[in-house]
């Protein structure tokens, strides 16, 4: 089964704080950010934060994010330079617009691999999309990488370069929130949603996890550890489909044993996609 | 590592340390305050001592005030002013 | 960990900020000095939390919402404010607080430079005031007891003359303590050049840069702002405090000399302090009368307003000759 990547929990660059501690959220996947949480006088202090821990701290197994800069900034390339070094398990990109922009980058980690005498493609990648032209491009952009292993929304900077606001509701979002998701799925990637900034309203925040859960996401940005018993709890499979899953299951072990080339279940046929399906089913249960 | 000028990093809030980093013309001094000096205190300045080493720095005046922070911290905060100290100024 | 705070930083065109950083020390029962160049708060969504301010060297102005303590955001601050004045390459910081927060402060790699009923001045750098010391007393010229005017000498009149010429006859050596603040009119070094000039003829007349502890911004924050409130009161207790216990000994100082102030309330409320506070420490405050031209005091700012109108030839009567040459030079 393929990772799970449910929550992400951000944590700022910049402060040690929570930088040492962050792993007892126990969230899917860490992330460290260098970009829009850190100031501008920061940046550097932030980086090297970051690397120091990525080499010194057990972060239990937890999958290690780093957010860089973008490359069209001035702390991109030395944020490539350091991070690499400390090989956390993925590099997210900022405001990603295009396939090349993703080429660029994944072009400077080999180098860097090979500098540094990584094992050349360990260090994965994700896109962070955040306006309409990276949406327009999201296929180019999940197909860009072997190394890619996600894109993102990220909607604050998305609805301001569309020229509306944020609502409850979230049409506004719909149409990135599509296009994303598909592209991922075309490209076998993972799809994951943008941050709810309202720690304090936990009702709004879980019809936004249900609402992107229903769209087939796998997964959201989290800015408070609160919000993570929020999203394993929606992403948990209800006893009905725990039930129905168990019974698929059941109807491989019965076509196995007959001998049988068909699994079928309830007079229907079952085939992979279904199978895969259940078998997920069971293991999220089993997480929880 | 050619130091330009003097720097400082980290604030002093829990789990931090200040690093301020002056080069000067006498040899290496570290001063360090810090509420866990007595545990502690070797151990803290011989990791400073072992970056600096690292980095070719032999004069300088290094001030320190220890809020708790860990090794990494400590590393993180002393490789951000030595950084910043040998760049030119603004 | 995960508050939600943001930080904002404040410069001096910023009048909005200003006034809602006013508004929050109001609150505390602290009043905010309008001569910071640089306010940093920490805010929960919209609502000052936390302020601190720095004008160049001092830090001052800070405060913390009672509902807000030992989330360590002093510490934040002061760690922010070091910073950013460190950017700016100012390194050696003081701190004038209450006495409440001197253990915190002292945390944050301050140590105590003089301590009063209310307030103490705080520093990180401890040197810098042993430093200041030894340059005053490098000025001294013998080791019998002296006497000390403090001026600004924005620009030196008539009247000063007349109060330097009374000590110079009553005392074997007189130092005069320019304030170098320079928020004056008159740069500082022309008025220290106008002051050497005007009191060449006098033997035991010596003048001194007052520096950074006599009544500048850092022992008298809101000297130059000219509001009398309580912190003006604790102001002047540190100041007379600096002067008499630790300035005055390195030049052997027993007296010190002032002019009657008949026209600004925070002067003669300083002067009334002065007689109260310097005899704990052994010196004596001689106020002597202004001089006169036509029922009118001569002060400096009438100078300066003659100046200003343009009218040079009605400030010579007021001023020794070297002033009255510079308005010249000025007007060509």
């Amino acid at each position: 089964m393929s990772k799970l990547r449910r929550t992400m929990l951000y944590v700022p660059g910049s402060k040690p704080s929570m930088i040492k501690d962050i792993y007892i959220y126990n969230p899917d996947s860490i992330m460290f950010d260098l970009e829009d949480s850190v100031s501008l006088k920061e940046k550097d202090s932030a980086r090297f934060l970051v690397s120091e821990a990525l080499q010194k701290v057990d972060y239990r197994g937890i999958e290690t994010v780093v957010r860089i800069n973008g490359l069209d900034t001035l702390f991109g390339m030395e944020d490539l330079e350091i991070i690499v070094k400390a090989q956390p398990d993925v590099i997210r990109l900022p405001k990603t617009e295009t396939a090349k922009d993703v080429k660029e980058v994944e072009e400077i980690i080999e180098k860097l691999e090979k500098e540094y005498g990584i094992e050349v493609g360990k260090t994965k990648m994700m896109a962070a999309i955040e306006s309409a032209t990276g949406v327009m491009n999201a296929l180019e952009i999940a197909n860009a990488s072997d190394r890619l292993i996600g894109i993102a929304i990220g909607a604050e900077d998305y609805v301001t370069n569309i020229k509306t606001k944020r609502t409850p509701e979230g049409t506004e979002l719909l149409f990135a929130r599509c296009q994303l998701l598909n592209a991922a799925r075309s490209a076998g990637i993972a799809a994951l949603d943008t941050v709810y900034s309202d720690v304090e309203n936990m009702e709004g925040f879980r019809n936004e996890v249900e609402h992107i859960k229903g769209l087939g996401f796998d997964g959201k940005s989290i800015i408070n550890p609160r919000q993570i018993d929020v999203v394993h709890d929606v992403f948990t499979p209800s006893e009905e489909e725990y039930e129905e899953a168990l019974q698929v299951i059941e109807a491989i072990k019965r076509a196995e044993e007959s001998g049988s080339g068909v699994i079928s279940l309830n007079g229907k046929m079952i085939d992979k996609p279904i199978v895969e399906r259940a078998e997920r089913i069971i293991e999220l249960s089993k997480i929880n | 590592m050619e130091l330009l000028n003097r720097a400082i990093s980290g604030t002093m809030e829990s789990s931090d340390i200040m690093v301020e980093i002056i080069p000067w013309d006498k040899d290496l001094e570290i001063n360090l305050k810090s509420d866990v000096k007595e545990q502690y205190g070797k151990q803290i300045i011989a990791l400073v001592k072992a970056i600096l080493d690292e980095n070719g720095v032999k004069k300088a005046c290094i001030n320190l005030k220890d809020k708790g922070a860990l090794d990494f911290v400590i590393s993180a905060r002393v490789k951000t002013a030595l950084y910043r100290a040998a760049r030119r100024s603004q | 960990m995960f508050d939600n705070f943001s930080k904002k930083y404040i410069y001096s065109q910023n009048t909005r900020g200003r006034k809602t950083t006013s508004d929050f020390l109001k609150t505390l029962g602290l009043s905010f000095d309008e001569n910071v160049n640089i306010t940093i708060n920490i805010l929960d969504g919209k609502r000052i939390i936390a302020t601190a301010s720095a004008e160049k060297n001092l830090i001052k102005c800070i405060g913390v919402d009672e509902n807000y303590r030992s989330k360590g955001l002093m510490n934040t601050l002061i760690s922010e404010i070091i910073s950013h004045q460190y950017d700016n390459n100012i390194y050696d910081l003081s701190i004038i607080t209450k006495i409440e927060n001197e253990k915190v402060i002292q945390s944050l790699g301050f140590e105590t430079i003089c301590e009063t009923e209310n307030i103490i001045l705080m520093e990180n750098n401890k040197n810098k005031f042993k430093k200041y010391l030894e340059n005053i007393s490098k000025n001294k010229v013998a080791n019998e007891q002296s006497s000390a005017i403090v001026m600004n000498l924005n620009p030196i009149t008539k009247g000063h003359m007349y109060l330097i010429e009374k000590a110079s006859k009553e005392s074997e050596q007189v130092y005069i303590f320019i304030v170098s603040e320079d928020k004056s009119k008159v740069p500082f070094e022309t008025r220290v050049k106008l002051a050497k000039e005007s009191t060449k003829f006098l033997k035991n007349v010596k003048i001194i840069e007052g520096g950074d502890y006599i009544i500048s911004s850092k022992t008298f924050p809101t000297y130059f702002s000219k509001n009398v409130d309580e912190w003006i009161n604790n102001y002047c207790n540190l100041d007379l405090k600096l002067f008499g216990k630790y300035i005055a000994k390195e030049l052997n100082i027993r007296k010190r000399y002032v002019g009657k102030e008949p026209y600004c309330e925070l002067t003669s409320f300083y002067n009334k302090k002065m007689k109260e506070i310097l005899p704990l420490y052994n010196i004596q405050v001689t106020e002597i009368e202004r001089l006169e031209k036509n029922q009118k005091a001569i002060s400096a700012s009438l100078v300066r307003k003659l100046a200003e109108e343009g009218n040079i030839s009605q400030i010579k009567e007021l001023v020794p000759e070297a002033t009255y040459k510079y308005y010249i030079s000025k007007e060509d």
